[in-house]
Parts: C-alpha cells; structure tokens; sequence
C-alpha cells in the first residue's frame, strides 16, 4: 500500500466524517443533541484534522484547527449552542467539504479567511462582522479569552508567540507568569502504535505543530539488533511544550490513539534547559528528578514521576473517543467487481451446465438444485456487498438546499423517508447528478418564494420530501415538493413553439408533463444560475434510464410535482422468463412480469381495426404481440395458441405479452448492449443462455408504450437480434 | 565498505524487510546507510537503525533526503544524520 493508497483511504473516511458532522448538526438544528453529540461532531473534525496534516493539505489542516478550536469550546461549554451558532457550523462544514473536495482533486484551495475569522469571532464571543451573530452570553466572563488554549486575537497569538521566543528568562519569571511555563509530556508508543498505518512519528508531528520541541528521545529499550523485533515499539519521547498550550490539547491528538500510547505529564518548570543541552537518551523525567540543581529552577515543584503505564489522564470522554473494535473490512472496490463479474460467469456456466445435462437426461438430479441454490446464495451476498444504503445521496441534499437558499432566498424544509433503503453502489454513484438536477429544479422552478406562497394560504416554507423504498424488486424514489405544479399551458406552448408537437395537437395532462422530458424541451431561454444549466431534463431521464431505471412525472397545479425513479437493485443479474417468439429466445425481467395464461379465445376482444384485448377477470389489458415488436419471423399470432404474460409496466400500466411459449425461469446476467453494440430502445441488455446463444432482453415499459402509442421500434429490434 | 539503500517509504513493513539484510551487512567496519531516496521514515526504522548503530563498526548514514532529516530532528535523532550512532 503506498501514499496515494493511504490517502484515498483518509477521503473516505474524511467522507464518513464529514457525514457525521452532518448528522451532529442536524441533531443540534432539531435540538435532539446531547454531549456525545458534540463529542461526535468533535472527533469527526479532529480526524480530518489529522490526516489534513499527515498528508500535508496545509490549508485543511489550519481551517479544520480553527474550526475545531470552536468545537473544543462548545464542548467545553466556554460558548453557548445557540441556533445562529449552529448555522455558522453548518457554513463552516459545507466550506470543509469543499477542502476535502479539493484535496482530493488538488485545485487551489477555497478562500476560508473570513469565514476562519467568524469561526474565532464566535469562540471569543464577540459579534462577527458577517450575519452571524453569536448570542450575548457568548460575551460573559464564561469565557475569558486568556483561558483559551489560543487566544482569539491575532495579535494576542503574536504576543503569546513572542513570549514563547523571548527564551526561558521571561518565562522562568514567577511573577510575570507563573502559570505560563513550559511542561513535559512524555510520549511511550506501544506496539500497537504501529500497526494499522498508525505511524508514532505523526503524532510527534502534531505534538510539534502545537510548539513542542523534542527535549530527549529514549533509546535505552531498542534491543541489540538481532534481538529486535520490527514491529515493537522501544522509543520512547519527552517534549518540552509553552505554558500556553493547556494539557489537553496534547491529550487530543492523541484521542484516537487509545491505548496503543502511554502519556504523561510533568509540570516541571526549568529542567529542560540542562536536558535541552545533551543529547538524546539523556533523562527522562524521573531521571531529572534527584538532580534539580542541574537547572536552577525559581519554583521547583514535586515532579511526578512519569511511567509508561497507561496514564490515569484518559477520562470518560477520551474513552468513548476511543474507536471500538471495528467488525468492518475496507475492500477496493475493483477485487469486488471481479468478484461480481466472476459470480455473472458462474451463473452463465451453471446454466450451461443445466443445459448440458437435460440433454443428458439428467435434468432433476438433487445436485443440480443444490447447486443452483448455492449459487444464488453466493450471487446475493456478492451483491450485498454492493449494497449501500441511499442515505449518502440523500446526505448531500441539506447542503444543497443550503446553498440553494442563499442564491434564492427560498428556505426549504426537507423529509426525508427510507434512507436506509440499500441499491447497489454504481447505482447510487450515478444516482446522484440527476436527483441534484431534480432537486435544483424543484427549489428554483417548483417551489414558489415565500411572498406568493403565502399569498397561495401555503405556509412560507416550501417542503421538499426525499422518499426512497424497495418495491416489487426495484427501488422506488420519489422527489416532491408541494409548489406551484407544472404550468401545462406554459409547457405546451413552449413545446410547440420549439416544434416538439404541432400546434393542433391534443395531449392528455400527462402527455404534457412527459413533455419537459423532451430533448429539446429546456432550452437557454429560462436560464438561472441554479438550474438550466444547459443539462436538460431529458439529460435527466438518460441518466436514469442508463441506469434501467424508469423516471415519470405526477403534478397538480397549486399543489406541487412528484417525480418517481424506478431503479433496478442490482445492474449485473437479474431474474428473467425465457420466452420463445418465433426464431427467436427473449428474456423478460421478472420484475415486470404478474402471471402467465393460456386465454380462451373468448377472452379476447378486439378494439378498434387493430388492437386486441385480454379479459382477466373483468379487467380488459391491452395485448402486445411481442414477435410484432421484434420482427421475429413465424411467430404464433393467435393469441388462444400462445401464451400470454401478464406485465406491470411503470407508466402505461397492465399489459398481456404474446410470445410462443415459455421455456425457462432462471437468472440471468446481463449485458450491456451499450458496451457491445449501441444503445437500441425497446432492448434493456443481453444475456448469455445456457445453450451459447445470446438473447436480448425485452424493455417492457418501452413496447408496452410504443405498441400504445403505435410508435413501433420493431425493425430496429429486429436488425440487433437478427 | 557495505551499503545498504533505504527505500523511499521506511515504514514497519519496510523495517521488517530491511531487517534481516541490516544484519548481515553489519560488520567490523562502519555500515554505510544511503538514506537519499527516502521521502518518508517511520519510528520502526529509526529504531532499527538506532540498533544497528551499536554492532560492530556501526553505521554512517550518508545523504540523508531532507524528509529524513525532518523526521530525525522531530524525532531528537539528529545524531542519525551524521554517521554517528546516538549517545
């Protein structure tokens, strides 16, 4: 594992922690937070922090330290929690973001001064230039900025820098000073401290950065060398820090460590100076302690004797600091997909090897259900790996309504449901740019500004609600907010002029709304700087549809627009109906698929020259042949000699399938055709069969409303399973 | 006179590695450590080296990269910087 490797492991985890930060200061907003909220929200920026510095992001690493300084404050309880405080840290998260997003990219980093000089203004109190504003208890004497471990004031850090300078004369001098003297920490790693990328020397880099200086580092344990065993720990380190860094800052860098350090302090005034003359492996604090004339020291007090035990310092709160045994493995996510795609090959070789022995004869043996049982066992938690839950798309939206609200004064409340709902990680990777449209586009164009709203008796706050479930084998997420609606007058008459439809055409409320769909349809003439971006809403529904996903539209004027994503589990395997149509094998996703029935040919009606429809116990769908759509060749056009398959397609509703007959139920891996041919409406992907041979696989919703709409993509199929 | 090369990451794994080779390599006459390509040294190699410094003729360290003089002054082994084994 190298540097690079190690560091996109810190963009992870600074990604969890930047989530958690999140959730802190959503519990804080609602009030629901208690002291392990803080605590929380403290070790999540105190994490960034260190591995800011470990990899040398500067900048991250002085924000975070500004920013955690307030933290530490509100922790402490030196600074009140007040609502306007809570929107500063919100402010300062969403900046965090933006460095770790910087970071990780290596642009420039984003301009933090003012926003650094708000976060300090709220530590020492004072009201901040910008609108926010701390409360007027921040300014009591709760909080005195010389008990700060910095102090708020530039200038102040300057002449505490000076102090430092100055030299030990000043700083020996009781009464000028007398609580502000140097003191020792000495640091003992263990093993551990080792192991798990966790490297002593960035510890001491941190001890440093704080003003410590290295006084003795301790080689007396390091073992001759063919005795000794690289991966223990023999050094050990005393550093001299100013009196006017307090005891627990050290402790905090060493929060995480837990016990894999031993630390202990020693508020020896002067004795470094002599220590400060020799070399290393000089003594250590105990060893100072019978020889305190070697530094003529004006206040000598009894010096504890530091041991390499576990130090009593660690409290409650650095125990619950410490991380507990982790029951996770972290896995690169290119073994997994090798893993995904070798679980699709052994489906495909299973299949032929079921093919194999039918021809043989042997197709019910109990082998070979055990073995297809296995195999789906091993297919379902391969793809659990996968699985993630959505909330980490739904996690980023409160800071998009943030930003949203700034450059458009609209303040939206968000719902959320089922963020726990899980779907595969490709999924919700590519999930993300068309819900950010979606909800862009709700705030800017749906929801109306808090004037007209309340003019409308809604209440001035627009609600945006995030639901997400699993449904019939799919993942259904629905994006609403209850503004104005879809003004379908101002929708048709923009189509027509852009010559989407002619000017005499009669589209049904529906229609209309499918219309903002329309390549073509959000043109520059609405431009905002939030949505309209040039990145239409058909650009949305490729999007989701390159997804195998389904996107429709519901809206009532005055009431506010639904839209519904349906996202397919998995994109790699799927369960399918073998169908036989004429000359040709198709598959049709289970998902869609109610029943399966032979009618009697009573039960078909006609409609109209050309449609036929199904009875199913009193309800008439519409029958679709598929050999019709495909152009299969000597296909059954009878539908009392075929078999029909029932399907629920997403927008259009029941159809009845026609198709020869049905020759397989079985899992299936798919392939994209994108990847191996082109894309080809009415086509969702292929697959291998059993047999060799290659099937495609039907794009229900797709024939089902182009047989509707008698707009019929069936030459195209045809030409691709020719 | 022996050279051994640290590489560009001294971390645990590399101590480890390095180890078995240290010993051999150490003799009456002083070792010589080319510490040039290193852009990032851990506690467990200062240590190893710390070791090595008390066999025989001990160890010069040679060409220390800046990287490996940062850490050693963080670390108060300077003395690993100029060839000499610290006190």
């Amino acid at each position: 594992m190298n540097d690079d490797d190690i560091q996109q492991i810190f963009f992870v985890e600074c990604e969890e922690a930047l989530e958690a930060v999140e959730d802190g200061l959503a519990a804080c907003k609602a009030g629901t937070q208690d002291d392990e909220t803080i605590n929380a929200i403290f070790r999540a920026v105190h994490s960034i922090k260190g591995g800011a510095g470990a990899f040398g992001h500067g900048a991250m690493a002085a924000y975070t330290h500004c920013f955690e300084n307030l933290l530490g404050d509100i922790r402490e309880g030196k600074v009140p929690l007040s609502s306007e405080l809570v929107d500063l840290l919100l402010v300062a998260l969403d900046l965090l973001s933006d460095h770790v997003e910087v970071a990780r990219s290596g642009s420039a980093a984003p301009d933090d001064a003012a926003l650094m000089e708000q976060l300090e203004a709220a530590r020492s109190g004072t009201a901040p230039e910008s609108s926010v504003q701390t409360t007027p208890q921040a300014d009591a004497a709760s909080s005195p900025p010389q008990a700060d471990t910095l102090p708020a004031d530039p200038l102040e850090d300057l002449d505490a820098l000076l102090e430092e300078i100055a030299g030990p004369e000043e700083l020996c001098d009781p009464a000028q000073a007398p609580e502000a003297q140097p003191w020792l920490v000495h640091i003992r790693p263990r093993a551990g401290g080792m192991s798990n990328g966790s490297e002593p020397l960035l510890w001491l880099r941190e001890v440093a950065q704080l003003g410590g200086e290295c006084v003795t580092c301790e080689t007396r344990d390091v073992p001759a060398i063919d005795r000794i065993d690289p991966e223990e720990s023999y050094l050990g380190w005393t550093f001299r820090l100013p009196g006017t860094v307090e005891h627990a800052s050290v402790e905090e860098i060493f929060d995480f460590v837990g016990e894999d350090c031993a630390l202990s302090f020693c508020d020896a005034p002067m004795p470094d100076l002599a220590l400060k003359a020799g070399a290393s492996d000089k003594p250590t604090p105990q060893d100072i302690t019978p020889e305190p004339e070697a530094a003529p020291s004006p206040a000598p007090k009894p010096i504890p004797a530091p041991t390499p035990t576990p130090n009593p310092v660690p409290t409650a709160e650095k125990a619950a600091a410490t991380p507990q045994a982790s029951q996770s493995v972290r896995i690169d996510l290119s073994k997994l997909d090798r893993l995904i795609d070798g679980v699709g090959e052994l489906v495909i070789a299973q299949a032929m090897l079921t093919q194999r022995l039918e021809n043989e004869s042997f197709a019910h043996i109990e082998e070979l259900s055990m073995l297809d049982g296995l195999v789906r066992d091993i297919q379902e938690h391969a793809m659990a790996f996968r699985a993630q839950p959505i909330s980490s798309v739904f996690g980023r939206v409160p800071r998009l309504l943030r930003e949203l609200a700034s450059d458009t004064g609209k303040h939206v409340k968000l719902d959320v449901h089922g963020e726990t709902t899980e779907l595969d990680k490709t999924v919700i990777e590519r999930l993300s740019e068309p819900m950010t449209h979606l909800i862009r586009n709700a705030v800017d164009h749906g929801i109306e500004p808090p004037e007209e709203r309340q003019a409308a008796g809604k209440d001035p706050e627009g609600t945006l609600t995030l639901a997400a479930e699993q449904k019939a084998g799919r993942i259904v997420i629905q994006i609403s907010d209850d503004g104005r609606g879809i003004n379908r007058e101002k929708v048709l008459a923009k189509a027509i002029r852009n010559g989407l439809i002619s000017e005499d055409a009669e589209l049904s409320d529906d229609e209309i709304n499918q219309l903002v769909f329309a390549p073509g349809f959000s043109t520059a003439a609405a431009v905002s700087n939030i949505s309209g971006r040039g990145v239409g809403m058909d650009v949305v529904r490729q999007n989701v549809k390159d997804l195998g996903g389904r996107i429709t539209i519901e809206s009532a004027q005055n009431k506010g627009t639904t839209f519904t994503l349906a996202l397919p589990l998995t994109l790699a395997i799927s369960d399918g109906m073998i169908v036989q149509v004429g000359d040709q094998s198709l598959v049709i996703p289970l998902t869609h698929v109610i029943e399966s029935l032979r009618p009697a040919n009573a039960d078909i009606k006609g409609l109209g020259t050309q449609r036929r429809m199904l009875n199913v116990r009193g309800r008439f769908v519409p029958v679709v042949s598929l050999g019709e759509m495909t152009g299969a060749r000597g296909m059954v056009d009878d539908p009392s000699e075929g078999v029909l398959v029932l399907v629920e397609t997403e927008s259009h509703g029941r159809a009845a399938l026609l198709v020869d007959a049905i020759t397989d139920q079985r899992q299936f891996v798919i392939k994209s055709l994108d990847a191996h041919y082109r894309s080809v409406e009415s086509v969702a992907g292929a697959t291998i069969l059993g047999n060799g041979r290659v099937a495609l696989i039907v794009d229900v919703d797709y024939l089902v409303q182009s047989s509707s709409g008698a707009d019929i993509a069936g030459p195209m199929l045809s030409r691709v399973a020719a | 006179m022996n050279t051994i090369t640290l590489p560009a990451t001294c971390d645990r794994a590399a101590a480890k590695a390095i180890h078995p080779e240290l010993c051999d390599a150490l003799g009456p006459a002083p070792l010589r450590v080319d510490a040039s390509n290193v852009a990032r040294i851990g506690q467990a190699m200062f240590q190893l080296l710390i070791a090595a410094g008390r066999e025989g003729g001990g160890i010069e360290v040679h060409t220390p990269s800046q990287p490996y003089r940062d850490a050693a002054a963080l670390a108060g082994l300077s003395e690993l910087t100029s060839g000499e084994e610290p006190a």
